[in-house]
């Protein structure tokens, strides 16, 4: 009785070894009962081999795509073969061009975040950097890599940064320039998607108080993992976009100019075939104002616009007034507090 | 092919040995990687570098026994240490343990007595079918568990079950297999000590 007790509370502990993890003490007590008897070592190593091997039976294992892989591992080999010749005269050019994969997130929907997600994302020590509303920043990271943050972003790291790791967190609009680093992965952890990094790829995530976020890929390799949607994988190939939505997980692939993605880090603002409710939230960030739209009469929201403007020399009061001469529309307020509606 | 066939093409860098690696074990060891890190992408990198590799080191590769212990073995090994290193942190993240005494290794390794010896068996078939004929309440438990790397507590809410029967079903699993394919454990022994 009293031995099928022991074994009893052993086979506890095994299985919380395989399904939770066991905190140190546990461990030191399994470990202990494992090595006292060469019985329990048996028990222990065939429960273990058990747990083990079952995954065979995972259904799931039939979707790794072995010649999609076959076909990637033939492009490694064939770049191994062939290493580019640029590399003979001009290292440090070539590291600064090859060494950089170039990523842009968008996220569309912006603003008053900073949630669970951010907080989940557990990094000791972090080093937070922020782009106050208005103005934006651009910085080095301890690996080299270059991140412009939009205004109203911020990205955080570990102190690891760079040695141990390169974990990083954000929160809103950057765009990266990431340098080649084989032994360190680049990952960045959002809410409902990852983006990771081995060699030349990537991979991303975002926040559950912005419901759609957007990927736009410049050069290099992006694999993005969907953690609502069982999951699954997308890669992204330069001039690729993806859209995400992460409250649903429901994503889609597309083809895009992802260079107009970047024209932010250039101080130009522009609107190509907006609805007024998205420029108006650029504008708030970018100015730090505060612009309200009038929704009694039509729907102001809704409506359209194209335009590019220069922030450093156009004021939002220029930028007001071009709008509504637009549609028929009018605006009025000052110092931050503006207010558009239709003119009728 | 044979093994040895395999294991001369790989040493000549013949282009058809990593073309039959890739259609004949790249999905076995995909998910021998995945059981240890709980990501497909990370066990598709993983898989992805053993191959590159044994490209790489074409000219200084040994494989004395069976290609299919070497690669499993190797894989295994490999997914281990990319869970010991610092990326583990998404591990320790994904499976919601913030306690930093805990450690993300599930298993306690042996090299005496490699994890997944059975696999060089030809026994996959075997295995699902045990799977397979699990009770179907300890099966949907179990798959939750082993497959989609939930905690007990999240199976417990999914399920509408208390804690305690989702361990009892994953005790009860485990007895099963065990019962299952627990013959097998006797030949294996003869298998272990030609892995490395």
């Amino acid at each position: 009785m009293s031995k099928l007790t022991t074994i009893n509370q052993y086979d506890e502990l095994i299985q919380k070894l395989f399904t939770e993890g066991l905190e140190k003490s546990e461990r030191e007590t399994l470990v202990a009962w494992i090595q006292k008897d060469a019985t329990h070592k048996h028990y222990f190593e065939e429960q273990q081999e058990l747990w083990y091997i079952s995954m065979c039976a995972n259904p799931k294992a039939k979707q790794y795509d072995w010649e999609k892989a076959y076909t990637h591992f033939i492009q490694r080999i064939d770049a191994n073969q062939h290493p580019q010749r640029t590399k003979l005269f001009d290292y440090m050019q070539l590291s600064k061009i090859a060494a950089i994969a170039i990523l842009v997130i968008v996220v569309g929907v912006f603003a008053y975040w900073v949630g669970q997600s951010y907080a989940s994302f557990s990094l000791d020590r972090l080093t937070t950097i922020e782009a106050p509303l208005g103005s934006k920043t651009k910085l080095v990271l301890p690996d080299g890599s270059t991140v412009w943050l939009n205004s109203g972003s911020k990205i955080s790291y570990a102190q690891s940064f760079g040695h141990k790791n390169r974990d990083l967190a954000l929160e809103g609009e950057a765009y990266f320039e990431v340098t080649k680093n084989k032994n360190l992965p680049f990952q960045l952890q959002m809410n409902g998607m990852r983006l990771k990094v081995l060699g030349t790829k990537f991979n991303v995530t975002d926040y559950p108080e912005d419901s759609i976020t957007i990927v736009n890929l410049l050069s290099g390799h992006v694999a993005l993992e969907n953690q609502i949607q069982k999951k699954s994988i997308m890669h992204l190939l330069p001039n690729e976009r993806a859209t995400f939505n992460n409250r649903s997980g429901k994503w889609k692939k597309s083809i895009c100019e992802a260079q107009e993605s970047t024209q932010w880090t250039s101080d130009y603002l522009l609107f190509e075939d907006l609805p007024l409710s998205e420029i108006i939230k650029t504008l708030n960030r970018a100015y730090d104002v505060h612009i309200t739209l009038d929704s009694t009469k039509i729907d102001i929201a809704n409506l359209r616009f194209y335009g590019k403007f220069i922030q450093s020399k156009n004021t939002i009061e220029d930028i007001l007034t071009k709008i509504v001469h637009t549609k028929n529309l009018k605006y009025k307020g000052k110092n931050g507090q503006y207010y558009i509606y239709f003119d009728s | 092919m044979s093994d040895q066939d395999i294991i001369m093409l790989l040493s000549q860098r013949d282009n058809r040995a990593y073309h039959y690696l890739y259609s004949n074990y790249y999905q076995l060891l995909c998910t021998v990687a995945y059981s240890i890190v709980q990501d497909h992408y990370d066990a598709e990198c993983i898989v992805g570098d053993l191959i590159f590799h044994l490209w790489e080191h074409y000219d200084s590769i040994h494989i004395q026994k069976s290609l299919k212990a070497f690669l499993i073995s190797s894989t295994r090994n490999r997914a281990l240490n990319h869970i010991r290193t610092a990326k583990n942190k998404y591990e320790i993240h994904l499976s919601k343990i913030t306690d930093p005494d805990i450690h993300p290794d599930r298993f306690l390794v042996d090299n005496n007595h490699p994890l997944g010896h059975l696999l060089t068996q030809e026994l996959e078939k075997d295995i699902q079918e045990a799977v397979n004929n699990l009770p179907t309440e300890t099966k949907r438990v179990f798959r939750l568990s082993r497959f989609e790397g939930m905690s007990n507590q999240e199976i417990a809410d999914k399920l509408q079950i208390s804690i305690n029967t989702v361990k009892y079903h994953i005790k009860q699993a485990l007895a099963l297999l065990r019962k299952a394919l627990g013959k097998y454990f006797i030949l294996a022994i003869i298998y272990i000590g030609h892995f490395f």
